[in-house]
C-alpha cells in the first residue's frame, strides 16, 4: 500500500504546492484584516478534495486496472485513498494552525492559552470537516465514477446547510455552540464510526467492479 | 509443473457477447500468441486469467494454482503489460521505480535501469514526453524488473513501427530462454507471431477455433488454387472455407500431410498464419 | 557453423536444420563429441520456434547422429557413418516394403507405383 500512496503523493505535487501558495496568500491576507478563521476555512477545501483529485488522475491513466494486475487487493486500493486523506488533512490542519498562530503573535496579540485552544479548535474541526466530507464523497465515486458523483457531491455540501437555513427560518430552536461542545468530546469516536462505515460500503461497492 | 497457465471450459456471458468453454494450456518455456479478431475475446480471457473481472464457468490455474484463491500473491509472478501504458503522464520513470518497490518482493531497481538504458529511456523526462513505443518499452521494463516467470501482454507491439516491434520480439525471445518462463500475448499482427510463437491459439467469436503449436498449424493447413468446376471435386469433409475470384478458387483445407497424395496433382500451397485466420474468419463455407 | 533456412522451400524448417546438420557432420564439419548450440539459443538465433528446432534435434538424435543429456545438451554422436547409412537403408527398404504390399494387394502396377515415388521424391 506505500507504494499506492507514494504515487499518489508524486500526482498530488502541483496540488500540494498549490496548497503552500494559497496557505501563503491567506497567511498575509489574514494578517492584514487579523482574520484567521478565513484561512482556516480556505486550507480545508482545498484539502478534503485531494483524495479525490487522485482519483481522477488514476481515471485518466487507467491506473487501477493495470495496478490490479500487481500483488494488490481490492481492499488496499480503497484504503490507500482513506489513509491518504487522513495523512493529507493532518499535514494542512497542522500547517494552517502553526500559520494561524505566526499571523496571530507578529500581530503582536496576545497568544494565551484561549488562543491556542481557539486555533486548535479550528484546525481540529477543519480536519474532521475534511475526513467526514470524504467519508460522504468516496462511496458516492466508486459506486458512480467522479463525473456522475461530482453533481451528488455538490448536493453533500449544500443540502446539510440549506437544512439548517431553512430549520432556522421556521424558528426551529437549533442547537447552540454550547450544545455542540458536548459533541467534541464524542467525535473522535463518531469520526472513527463514520470513516468504518464508509470504508466499507467502497470497499464492498469497488470489490464487486469490473474492470 | 508442465503447464505454466491451464485454462479449462472457460466462461463469461456480457449477455451480447459469450465467451463459451475456452480450454488450452500455456507450457513452460514457450510463447504462446492469442489471436482473433477485434472483438473475438482474447482481452476477456486475459482479464479473466488477471481476475479483473469475474468468471461465470471454469477454472484458471497459474503455477499450478487456482487463479482466483490465490490472488494477489500468484501477481508477484506475473509480469503483465495492457496495452496503454498505465503510468500517470506525470510521472518519471525514476519515480516509476520507487512506486513499484514498494509493490513488488521482488522488484530490481538495478535491473530496470539496466532495461532504461537498453531502451535509451531517459531517466529523468515525464512520461507525457514519451512517445507511444517508448511507453511501450517502459511498461515492459517494468513488467520485467520484478523477476516474473509469466509474461502476459495484450497486443504489445500494435501501433509501433517495425523496428521497435523487433526489438521488442528480441526481447521476448531472450525472456523465453529460461525454461521456467513463458509468454501469452495477444496479437492480430501475424507476420510476429510468425517469428517467434510456439503455440498459437486462435479464438473467434468467443469461442475456441484451435490452440496448437505452430509447426503442427502449418503442418495441418494447405490452401489449393484450382478451377471451379474442379473445386466440386474435393472433398467436402477437407475444406475449412473457401474464396472464389473471377479465375478460379482458393480453398483451405485440412490434413494437409494425410491429403498430400489424394490431391498430389493439384496444386497445393503452404498456408501462413494469416491465411489460416481468414479463411476461418471471412472465407465462406458449404 | 552455417544455418542456413528457406522459408520459399516447401521443405520444412526441421528438416532443413537436421539435414544441414547431418550434413555438416558427414562432410566432418562437426567431429564426434562436438558440442551443438542449445535448441533454445539455436530458435533465439534464427528466430524460430523451439518447438522446431526440438523436432530437428530429435530426428538428429533418432536416427543416431547426435545425442541429448538433459541438463548437458546436444553432441555429437559417436560416428559409425556405415552404420548409419545401413540404418537408413533399411528403413527405406521397411517403408517401401510397406508400400508395395499394399500396391499389390490393391492392383497398383509396378508402374502406378513408380511414378508415385517420382513425384514424391522431385517434390523439394
Amino acid at each position: 500500500m506505500k507504494g499506492l500512496i507514494l504515487k499518489d503523493i508524486y500526482n498530488l505535487r502541483r496540488s500540494l504546492n498549490t496548497f503552500i501558495i494559497f496557505i501563503l496568500a491567506y497567511s498575509i491576507f489574514s494578517y492584514a484584516t487579523g482574520n484567521i478563521a478565513m484561512l482556516m476555512v480556505m486550507s480545508v477545501f482545498l484539502m478534503s478534495s485531494m483524495a479525490i483529485s487522485s482519483i481522477v488522475y488514476d481515471d485518466l491513466a487507467k491506473w487501477d486496472i493495470y495496478a490490479l494486475t500487481m500483488p494488490v487487493t481490492r481492499r488496499q486500493m480503497v484504503l490507500s485513498k482513506y489513509i491518504l486523506q487522513l495523512l493529507l488533512s493532518l499535514i494542512s490542519a497542522l500547517t494552517a494552525g502553526f500559520c494561524a498562530l505566526l499571523v496571530t503573535s507578529l500581530r503582536g496579540d496576545l497568544i494565551g492559552l484561549s488562543t491556542i485552544l481557539d486555533i486548535s479548535l479550528d484546525a481540529y474541526i477543519a480536519f474532521l470537516a475534511s475526513l467526514v466530507y470524504l467519508s460522504v464523497n468516496l462511496p458516492l465515486i466508486y459506486k458512480f465514477g467522479v463525473e456522475h458523483a461530482r453533481l451528488l457531491m455538490f448536493g453533500t455540501l449544500f443540502i446539510p446547510i440549506g437544512i439548517i437555513y431553512i430549520l432556522d427560518k421556521m424558528g426551529v430552536n437549533l442547537p447552540s455552540l454550547e450544545d455542540l461542545k458536548g459533541l467534541l468530546y464524542l467525535s473522535p469516536l463518531l469520526l472513527g464510526l463514520v470513516l468504518i462505515l464508509s470504508i466499507s460500503i467502497s470497499y464492498r461497492i469497488y470489490r464487486g467492479k469490473e474492470m | 509443473m508442465e503447464n505454466i497457465l491451464t485454462i479449462e471450459n472457460l466462461t463469461k456471458d456480457y449477455g451480447e457477447f459469450i465467451l463459451k468453454e475456452v480450454s488450452f494450456q500455456l507450457p513452460k518455456g514457450c510463447i504462446m500468441g492469442l489471436v482473433g479478431e477485434n472483438g473475438a475475446g482474447k482481452t476477456t480471457i486475459i482479464k479473466l486469467i488477471l481476475n479483473l473481472i469475474k468468471k461465470d464457468g471454469g477454472s484458471i490455474q497459474i503455477f499450478g494454482l487456482d487463479n482466483i484463491e490465490n490472488d494477489p500473491a500468484l501477481k508477484e509472478g506475473i509480469g503483465v503489460v495492457l496495452d496503454e501504458s498505465n503510468f500517470h503522464d506525470n510521472l518519471k520513470s525514476t519515480e516509476v521505480s520507487k512506486i513499484m518497490k514498494n509493490i513488488y518482493n521482488k522488484w530490481d531497481e538495478a535491473l530496470y535501469f539496466k532495461y532504461l538504458n537498453r531502451f535509451k529511456l531517459p531517466a529523468d523526462k515525464k512520461i507525457k514526453e514519451f512517445s507511444k513505443g517508448m511507453k511501450i518499452k517502459l511498461s515492459i521494463a517494468a513488467a520485467l524488473s520484478h523477476k516474473p516467470q509469466l509474461l502476459i501482454l495484450d497486443e504489445p507491439t500494435s501501433g509501433l513501427d517495425p523496428i521497435v516491434r523487433n526489438e521488442i520480439l528480441d526481447i521476448f525471445l531472450e525472456f523465453i530462454q529460461d525454461e521456467e518462463r513463458a509468454i501469452l500475448f495477444s496479437s492480430h499482427i501475424t507476420s510476429d507471431l510468425d517469428k517467434i510463437a510456439d503455440y498459437i491459439t486462435f479464438i473467434h467469436n468467443g469461442g475456441l477455433i484451435f490452440s496448437q503449436s505452430k509447426e503442427e498449424m502449418l503442418d495441418y493447413y494447405g490452401i489449393i488454387k484450382c478451377g471451379t468446376d474442379q473445386f466440386q471435386l474435393i472433398d467436402k469433409e477437407d475444406i475449412v472455407g473457401y474464396r472464389r475470384n473471377s479465375f478460379g478458387c482458393e480453398v483451405l483445407i485440412r490434413n494437409k500431410r494425410e491429403n498430400r497424395l489424394k490431391y498430389r496433382d493439384w496444386v497445393m500451397d503452404d498456408a501462413n498464419l494469416e491465411d489460416i485466420m481468414l479463411f476461418h474468419i471471412r472465407g465462406e463455407k458449404n | 557453423m552455417n544455418i542456413i533456412i528457406s522459408n520459399s522451400s516447401k521443405k520444412p524448417i526441421y528438416e532443413q536444420i537436421a539435414s544441414q546438420i547431418k550434413n555438416l557432420i558427414i562432410s566432418g564439419h562437426l567431429k564426434e563429441g562436438d558440442a551443438l548450440p542449445s535448441m533454445r539459443a539455436l530458435a533465439q538465433e534464427l528466430r524460430i520456434s523451439v518447438i522446431t528446432t526440438k523436432r530437428a534435434y530429435e530426428e538428429l538424435e533418432r536416427d543416431g547422429f547426435i545425442v541429448t543429456a538433459t541438463g548437458r545438451g546436444s553432441f555429437v554422436a559417436k560416428k559409425n557413418l556405415e552404420f548409419i547409412r545401413e540404418e537408413q537403408l533399411r528403413r527405406v527398404e521397411d517403408h517401401l516394403q510397406k508400400s508395395v504390399d499394399i500396391a499389390k494387394s490393391s492392383d497398383i502396377s509396378l508402374d502406378e507405383l513408380m511414378d508415385i515415388l517420382k513425384t514424391l521424391y522431385e517434390e523439394e
